[in-house]
């Protein structure tokens, strides 16, 4: 397969740019399921190749392909955006 | 829900066709290039076979034995002399060819690695992984492969396959015919094939050179009959006349025993038609020509692009019951109403199904045939055709209207012409939002145009030069219901957009308006009941006063008979100045409007009040009162300005950019001293004294001077202008109320054009050091640079034209190409956002049910209903609750409260 890219060690998470990012367990995973009543893969994707998702999974967040994401951004619109993402190979 | 659906699809599978499949579905084998004999018959095994299908009327088809339009056609087949590759499949071709070992077929892996890639493409499979996440992964596959030198399974070195564009492969340099490929794609096992991407079970890679070649049906490519009595064969016959007569030459000459090198001549002739047959504008090759010299339209030409079958007959159709005209406009009309002339409302009709209930009146209708003559009420809609029970359609005609009539029974359904009231759909391309297209209530009037109100033109963008559009008539109650429910012009004054309303006064509108609210304009009783008389309210208010004996009204009292009683607002006019300290209700200007329990007390009521897209009381209206309120009110206020201004006269023409002649000299004095600045900062660049601004060069320095120090020269030359045109002028009063042309427009007519720019810079191209020959070589003074001096009035000069010109090609130019990318845009937009729609639940779902928004917007806020960019208006709320200067009670109230 092609040459491991070397990982970067870097914390991106205060950029200004980058939202906050929580991994769910999977009794929170369950009630957001709940909340919206859907499946998994209803949700909106993230790869896991993501810089984030790498981060989460390198400070031992056991990010799996399945995981979700719970992604809290700052909205013009709204003040506060919530959003989840399923993780998923890539 | 499902009404009209028989068979769900529940799947699709993508295969390579075999040879033996081919041959299979084959009517018949294919061997003649001709096509008809001639008594005009098809000739056996010729391209237009009958086993092929029909297409002449009174021929049985010899596959189905069916006439025309009852058999749909049959496939043929041409067996190839030698195989040939098909274009379509070059890239996989090439895949496989680099991946797989050129001596026995396996995939140039190790078994290990064959077998990790073979896990990860099942897991993908599991995992319900996309098309093209397992393609990607095919790739890498390949990629990982080709770049194996020696097989791991029998050691042979390998080659270095590399094509020739379109369809030819070579290997370290020689030739690979074919054939060879065919052979080697036939080695590559079964179980080899699944990592890189294909499903054996349904596909073989060696299915991708062709040795046998279907030929559609005589449907698909029917030959026409000119006038003239010649036949006019499809293109795609043409070329498998040509493919069927090398294949004939090829296979005479290998069986003969023909040199190599002429046979090889012949295969590669026969590569091409087979090419072209498909795709007629692959790269590399010349496109195959008809004798006039236009390319054929071969296969994928037919399928691709904006005329293609896809785009062109199966995501768009042409329909019935649609019409189409010019426009004019109807300024008595509603806004919701639709002006259909009477041909056409005869020609456009809505089923009406018999029942118990209706039949007399059914009866009625049809007895009046298709051509009624009108009656006292003018205009009465007539029957072009009955529909039976049993689906047959009869046309109804003066002759047997009652026989038709009398044997109506329920079930039946009649064809009623359109009749004033009815709701059509009204459409004007490019249809680039939702207000588009929309529903109008039919009026059928004498003439030739459709005709609407005026208000609705800038949410169709449309304008009377000439401008068409579209009416379709619909033909279920249900969607005639959803269709005035959500539809109508009246549930669109306010856009989605922005919030603000897009359906508004234009142009006299808002002059009318204007000149009668403006400064206390009175009328006297004739001239307000002249005004009165344009709408249904009948009786004069009050008079404002009397001046010499006689009774007079305000131009804004008449106003306000189009507002409700308890409206209260107050905000900035169009015309406000914006000065510094801002004197509210004692404004000078009149730019302060303030309606208090639906009186116009104050201002000038002008583009910001009643305008599309900007208008403050439309805006109120349409959300505090409702869609049927607002509805309403523009038509008052539109009609009533249209009788102010044709009451008191309104008129604009060159003299209005006539400024005195001491005007002109203060101006030319103005322009000359910039000039001379300019020369002089020319002058400091050449000694070297002009001094560099940070972060820009010598050179872009003297251009950002001289650019500013002329735009001030055009501002000046504009205002001198300015001072001579004052409220009294028609021009001036159009630009400032906002219905037509601006201040800037003006001063370029009566003062200074200014600098003429191309790429943002002053224009610089053309010859050696110069722009024009007029000029000395290396001037980088205003003139020589594109600076335009004159006036449109006044006329440009020989060089300032042609800089003129140039600046203006450019904004053509700009225009043609942003429309056509903008255009683009949408349709990538449109295509991947058309299966959106927001939930139940708050939630913005695909139709496979996937979220794509958590919340609408993240805010769960529709903007037609949330004023601008916030949810709330709270200014208005604050008015509306503390009065007009909320602000100064909330300041007193923070003053005494302290630190709130
Ligand atoms: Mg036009
Ligand atoms: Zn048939
Ligand atoms: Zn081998
Ligand atoms: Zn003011």
């Amino acid at each position: 397969m092609a040459r491991k890219k070397k990982e970067l060690d870097i914390d991106i998470m205060p950029h200004v740019l980058v939202p906050r990012f929580t991994l769910l367990d999977e009794k929170a995973v369950k009630q957001v399921l709940g909340e919206f009543k859907i499946t998994r893969d209803q949700l909106p994707k993230i790869r896991m190749g993501d810089a984030m998702v790498r981060q989460i999974d390198r400070e031992g967040g056991a990010v799996t392909e399945g995981s979700v994401i719970k992604v809290i951004r700052e909205s013009p619109t709204a003040g506060v955006a919530i959003a989840y993402r399923l993780v998923i190979r890539g | 829900m499902l009404r009209g659906v028989s068979k769900r699809i529940s799947e699709i599978k993508f295969a390579f066709m075999s040879p033996e499949e081919i041959r299979k579905i084959s009517a018949i084998k294919v061997i003649t290039a001709d096509t008809y004999d001639d008594d005009g018959f098809p000739i056996d095994m010729g391209l237009m076979d009958s086993h092929l299908g029909v297409i002449e009327p009174g021929l049985r088809c010899k596959t189905c034995k069916c006439r025309v339009d009852e058999c749909s056609g049959h496939f043929g087949h041409i067996d190839l002399a030698m195989p040939v590759i098909h274009v379509g499949y070059v890239k996989d071709i090439t895949r496989l060819l680099r991946a797989s070992c050129k001596a026995c077929g396996r995939v140039l892996l190790t078994r290990e690695r064959t077998q990790e890639y073979r896990a990860l493409m099942a897991e993908m499979e599991n995992f319900g992984g996309d098309t093209q996440d397992k393609f990607e992964l095919t790739k890498v596959t390949a990629k990982d492969a080709s770049s194996t030198p020696i097989c791991h399974y029998c050691g042979t070195q390998q080659g270095k396959v590399t094509i020739d564009k379109p369809t030819t492969f070579r290997e370290d340099g020689h030739k690979l015919t074919p054939k060879e490929i065919r052979e080697r794609l036939e080695r590559i096992p079964d179980e080899d094939l699944l990592p890189m991407g294909i499903n054996p079970k349904n596909a073989r890679p060696e299915w991708m050179i062709l040795t046998a070649l279907l030929v559609p049906p005589v449907t698909v490519r029917p030959s026409i009959t000119l006038q003239s009595g010649d036949r006019s064969e499809d293109d795609l016959t043409h070329k498998l006349v040509d493919v069927l007569r090398i294949n004939q030459r090829l296979r005479e000459n290998r069986d003969a025993g023909a040199p190599q090198l002429i046979v090889e001549d012949l295969w590669e002739l026969l590569q091409y038609h087979i090419t072209t047959y498909y795709d007629n504008q692959t790269s590399g090759i010349p496109p195959a020509r008809h004798r006039s010299g236009r390319p054929l339209k071969t296969l994928v030409q037919r399928l691709k692009g904006k005329e293609g079958r896809f785009r062109s007959n199966l995501s768009g159709k042409r329909v019935n019951f649609s019409s189409r005209t010019v426009i004019s406009p109807d300024p008595l009309m509603s806004i919701n109403e639709l002006g259909v002339p009477r041909t056409a409302a005869r020609e456009l009709t809505i089923p009406l199904r018999v029942n118990n209930l209706n039949i007399d009146m059914a009866r009625r209708l049809v007895t009046r045939g298709p051509e009624p003559p009108d009656t006292s009420r003018g205009y009465i809609p007539g029957v072009n055709y009955v529909i039976r029970s049993d689906a047959r359609r009869i046309k109804v005609t003066p002759r047997n209207k009652s026989l038709i009539a009398m044997n109506l029974e329920p079930g039946y359904i009649v064809e009623r012409q359109l009749q004033a009231g009815d709701i059509v759909l009204f459409n004007r391309q490019p249809s680039l939002h939702r207000m588009s297209m929309m529903a109008h209530q039919v009026q059928v009037m004498e003439g030739k145009t459709f005709r609407f109100n005026l208000s609705v033109c800038p949410p169709y963008n449309a304008d009377f030069d000439g401008d068409e559009m579209n009416l379709h008539v619909l033909q279920s109650e249900e969607a005639r219901v959803e269709a005035r429910i959500l539809m109508r012009v009246q549930e669109h004054i306010l856009s989605p957009r922005f919030g603000g309303p897009v359906i508004g006064a234009i142009h006299d509108h808002i002059t009318g308006a204007f000149i009668m609210t403006y400064k206390n304009y009175s009328f006297n009783r004739f001239d307000a009941l002249q005004i009165i008389s344009r709408i249904d309210i009948k009786v004069l208010p009050e008079a404002d006063g009397t001046k010499d004996g006689e009774e007079y009204w305000y131009g804004r009292t008449l106003m306000s008979l189009a507002l409700p009683a308890d409206l209260n607002m107050s905000f900035e006019a169009s015309i406000c100045q914006n000065c510094d300290t801002c004197e509210f209700e004692n404004c000078k200007h009149d730019a302060y409007v303030v309606v208090r329990n639906g009186k116009i007390l104050q201002g000038a009521v002008d583009e910001k009040a009643i305008g599309a897209f900007k208008g403050k009381i439309l805006d109120k209206m349409a959300r505090d009162y409702g869609p049927d309120a607002a509805r309403v009110f523009l038509g008052i206020a539109t009609k009533l300005s249209i009788g102010a201004i044709m009451v008191m006269g309104f008129t604009t023409g060159i003299d209005d950019e006539d400024i005195p002649e001491m005007a002109k000299l203060q101006i030319s004095e103005k322009l000359k001293k910039a000039r001379e600045t300019v020369e002089a900062l020319v002058i400091s660049y050449r000694d070297g004294t002009l001094e560099q601004m940070p972060g820009r060069s010598l050179e872009e320095t003297l251009e950002v001077e001289t650019m500013k120090e002329l735009g001030k020269a055009r501002d000046t030359a504009g205002q001198i202008a300015g001072k001579h045109q004052g409220m009294e002028n028609s021009a001036v009063i159009m630009a400032r109320c906002g219905a037509r042309g601006s201040m800037l427009n003006l001063s370029q007519m009566a003062g200074c054009i200014g600098q003429q720019a191309v790429r943002g810079e002053r224009i610089s191209r053309g010859y050696w050091g110069r722009t024009l020959p007029h000029f000395v070589k290396e001037d980088l003074g205003a003139e020589a640079k594109g600076f335009v001096k004159s006036c449109y009035k006044s006329g440009l000069n020989p060089t300032e034209y042609f800089f003129h010109s140039m600046g203006g090609r450019e904004g053509l130019v700009d225009t043609a190409v942003r429309t056509s990318r903008s255009g683009y845009m949408q349709r990538r937009l449109i295509n991947a956002l058309e299966d959106l729609k927001v939930t139940a639940d708050g939630t913005v779902r695909n139709t496979a049910q996937c979220i794509i928004q958590f919340k609408y917007g993240e805010d769960n806020i529709d903007p037609t209903r949330s004023s601008g960019d916030s949810g709330v208006d709270i200014n208005d709320a604050l008015m509306e609750v503390l009065g007009d200067k909320y602000w100064e009670f909330l300041t007193k109230q923070n003053s005494k409260g302290g630190d709130q």
